[in-house]
């Protein structure tokens, strides 16, 4: 991708962008946004000015009349600039298509031209919010690894044009031609009953009882003493068991409808080279991301999941962008697959991912597990004086209690932590309660660094982490000639071989 | 440019120690001084004053002993497929950039590196953010050369 940014206009960024259009070239005409656009975009803008005013409408609600005025012609002129730029968005964005490769142009004064070369997209999606929806529109998203953003961004077409334009894509960037015969294979699907499961076993639910929890605590302190008192009273004991049901009930409820709007109609499907998710109740997603551009996948078992038996699997590629909710890094969330079937899963993603699912890890060295006792002593003792500080008298047992569980934690995470890496591929687990297994191919690697502490090096230990394009994947703890050797056998560029745990020897000179 | 451990240009030493000495007037000291009045508020002025100069005697120690550790431990090699670079005192790291996975090379040369005639070199990837590799104290002329071996050896597939 390249990018051509400037802060004025110069005559020749005007011709360039004004270029005759070769007849050769049908797509090559410059288009603009759908006109409802100006709807579509101007909703969300109007939200986020509202948001980010609110201390002023606050202030007008509780303010003087001299104050108000002020104030209103202050929110009045942040929603003009919004209006403003949403116009100046519909009438300077203009795009198109020139032998496969996407140009967008935008501003007035700050003019903007970039041309997003096929080969360089690393995975596409066309989005449908409610309000796309019921304006007959799409957005279409473009993203390449240059960045923490969406790198080509057309927020409203006709659904014709969206699907148009997806087509050109793909076609562009499609690195095989099709099978004459080759049909469109489902991978995974998740019906109502998987979502229901996906969502109950989802972490956010575990926190979300202890946040609650712990603001219901601080909330009773509130109370006047005697209305404290009277609450077990007024409540009963069957009351109060009722409540907690129907809390509890609440939080599982808003988990499943938090796993259905985002998975509604799940499915997977492979086709041409690409992994195509098709997602979502109320905003509709697509991704298409290539085959040959992931970076990473992510088995994810946390302890409830593994009760069940089965898993979710995340696939990233280098795309990995900011959203509104934070780092959204993964392209592809499969949320539901049995056990059985994760390798098979797995294989269809990144090729003989297979052969490392099935196979024996290699355990940490030994002596990490001091390591871990070390930390988790020391985490349990800070949880256990700030748990004494919070609530006094018999809680600060839990100076005993909580360094006990979290060196059992530790322990059992180090018994279930593995790694091994074969000719393709390396593969890394951690984790007891929220277990997570990375697979990526050793092709992809961007960077290996081996990392050693005092700590690390009294005990004669490394810690190797590998960077792919997005993400990274840490090695359970070495010995530190072991990580070395791993240092310089990784390096893609060398004969592939594999690397078993204890023929480790080579070290790079010194 | 062979396969053997490079180290920094020796000058780099002192460029270290200038730029630590710079970092503890500017921003240790003054610390220290808030931390003083931290204490103060707690204890009296002379409980103060003392932990505020034993905090910046502390600091002005490290100031004085780490720039050269840091400036042993730096070093890197041009290997056959990729660059080895190790550094760190307390915290010690050893990448592995493979040539064909570098995006670009930076040369940079702040006002003191300029003063001492030396140059950093940054090695960026796909992976992240930032610099994957950086190698600072190197004599301009050794900065160009290394970032012009790194760019002739790049190219090919990226990994992405």
């Amino acid at each position: 991708m390249s990018e051509l940014q400037e802060d004025e206009p110069t005559e020749e960024v005007a011709r360039a962008v004004e270029a005759p259009v070769p007849p050769q070239d049908a797509d090559s005409e410059w288009r603009g946004l759908h006109p409802l656009s100006l709807v579509a975009n101007l909703a969300p803008r109007t939200w986020r000015t509202l948001r980010g005013t609110w201390p002023l409408l606050a202030a007008f609600a509780i303010g003087g009349r001299r104050d108000s005025i002020a104030i209103l012609f202050l929110v009045a002129l942040f929603f003009g600039l919004a209006v403003w730029s949403t116009v100046l968005h519909f009438l300077t964005l203009r795009y198109r298509v020139v032998q496969g490769r996407l140009e967008i142009r935008s501003g007035l004064l700050n003019r903007q031209m970039r041309a997003i070369d096929p080969s360089r997209i690393q995975n596409t999606e066309l989005v449908r919010n409610p309000l796309h929806k019921l304006l007959g529109l799409v957005e279409l998203r473009v993203e390449t690894a240059s960045g923490r953003e969406v790198e080509g961004l057309l927020s409203a077409l006709s659904e014709e044009e969206g699907t148009r334009l997806l087509g050109l894509l793909d076609a562009a960037r499609s690195t095989r031609a099709p099978e004459a015969d080759e049909d469109e294979e489902v991978l995974a699907t998740a019906d109502l009953s998987d979502l229901l499961r996906y969502g109950a076993t989802g972490l956010r639910l575990g926190a979300g009882i202890a946040i609650t929890l712990g603001l219901g605590l601080e909330g009773l302190q509130f109370l006047d003493p005697e209305q404290y008192e009277k609450v077990p009273g007024l409540v009963g004991r069957v009351g109060g068991v009722a409540a907690i049901i129907a809390f509890v009930s609440g939080l599982f409820l808003l988990a499943v409808f938090g796993a259905v709007q985002r998975f509604w109609g799940f499915t997977l499907t492979v086709f041409e080279g690409r992994l195509v998710a098709s997602q979502g109740l109320l905003t509709k997603r697509r991704v298409e991301l290539q085959l040959s551009k992931v970076q990473l996948a992510t088995v994810r078992q946390p302890w409830s999941k593994r009760l069940l038996q089965f898993a979710s699997i995340h696939v990233e590629t280098a795309a990995a962008h900011v959203g509104d909710g934070g780092t959204a890094s993964a392209e592809v969330m499969i949320p539901v697959v049995e056990s059985p079937d994760i390798a098979l899963l797995l294989a269809d993603v990144i090729p003989h991912a297979d052969t490392v699912w099935d196979a024996e890890l290699h355990p940490p060295h030994p002596r990490s597990l001091r390591r871990g006792v070390l930390s988790a002593t020391l985490e349990g003792l800070v949880i256990g004086v700030l748990i004494g500080i919070w609530f006094g008298g018999l809680a600060w047992f839990f100076l005993v209690v909580a360094p006990i569980i979290d060196v059992l934690l530790a322990w059992l995470d180090h018994r279930h932590q593995g790694w091994r890496v074969t000719e393709h591929l390396i593969t890394a687990r951690a984790g007891y309660l929220n277990r997570r297994t990375h697979v990526v191919s050793r092709q992809k690697i961007q960077s290996i660094t081996l990392r050693q502490g005092p700590i690390l090096r009294r005990w004669d230990l490394a810690k190797v982490v590998i960077r792919v394009a997005g993400s990274r994947v840490d090695i359970p703890l070495l010995a530190t000639a072991e990580a070395r050797h791993l240092v310089d056998t990784l390096t893609p560029q060398r004969q592939p071989a594999p690397v078993s745990a204890t023929a480790a020897t080579a070290l790079s000179p010194r | 440019m062979t396969d053997e451990w490079q180290r920094l240009d020796p000058s780099a030493r002192w460029l270290f120690h200038l730029q630590a000495a710079l970092r503890w007037m500017l921003f240790q000291v003054p610390f220290s001084m808030v931390v003083g009045v931290g204490v103060t508020t707690f204890s009296s002025v002379v409980i103060g004053v003392v932990a505020g100069s034993v905090f910046a005697f502390v600091q002005l120690l490290l100031a004085l002993w780490m720039p050269s550790l840091s400036f042993d431990r730096w070093r890197y090699q041009l290997r056959a497929d990729d660059i080895l670079i190790e550094r760190g005192v307390l915290l010690r790291r050893l990448t592995s950039i493979p040539y064909s996975r570098v995006q670009h090379v930076d040369t940079h040369q702040g006002i003191l590196e300029q003063s001492f005639g030396l140059a950093r070199v940054h090695v960026f990837t796909a992976a992240g953010v930032g610099a994957d590799g950086t190698i600072p104290g190197l004599d301009l002329d050794g900065a160009k050369a290394l970032r012009d071996a790194l760019v002739e050896r790049g190219g090919g597939d990226d990994g992405l």
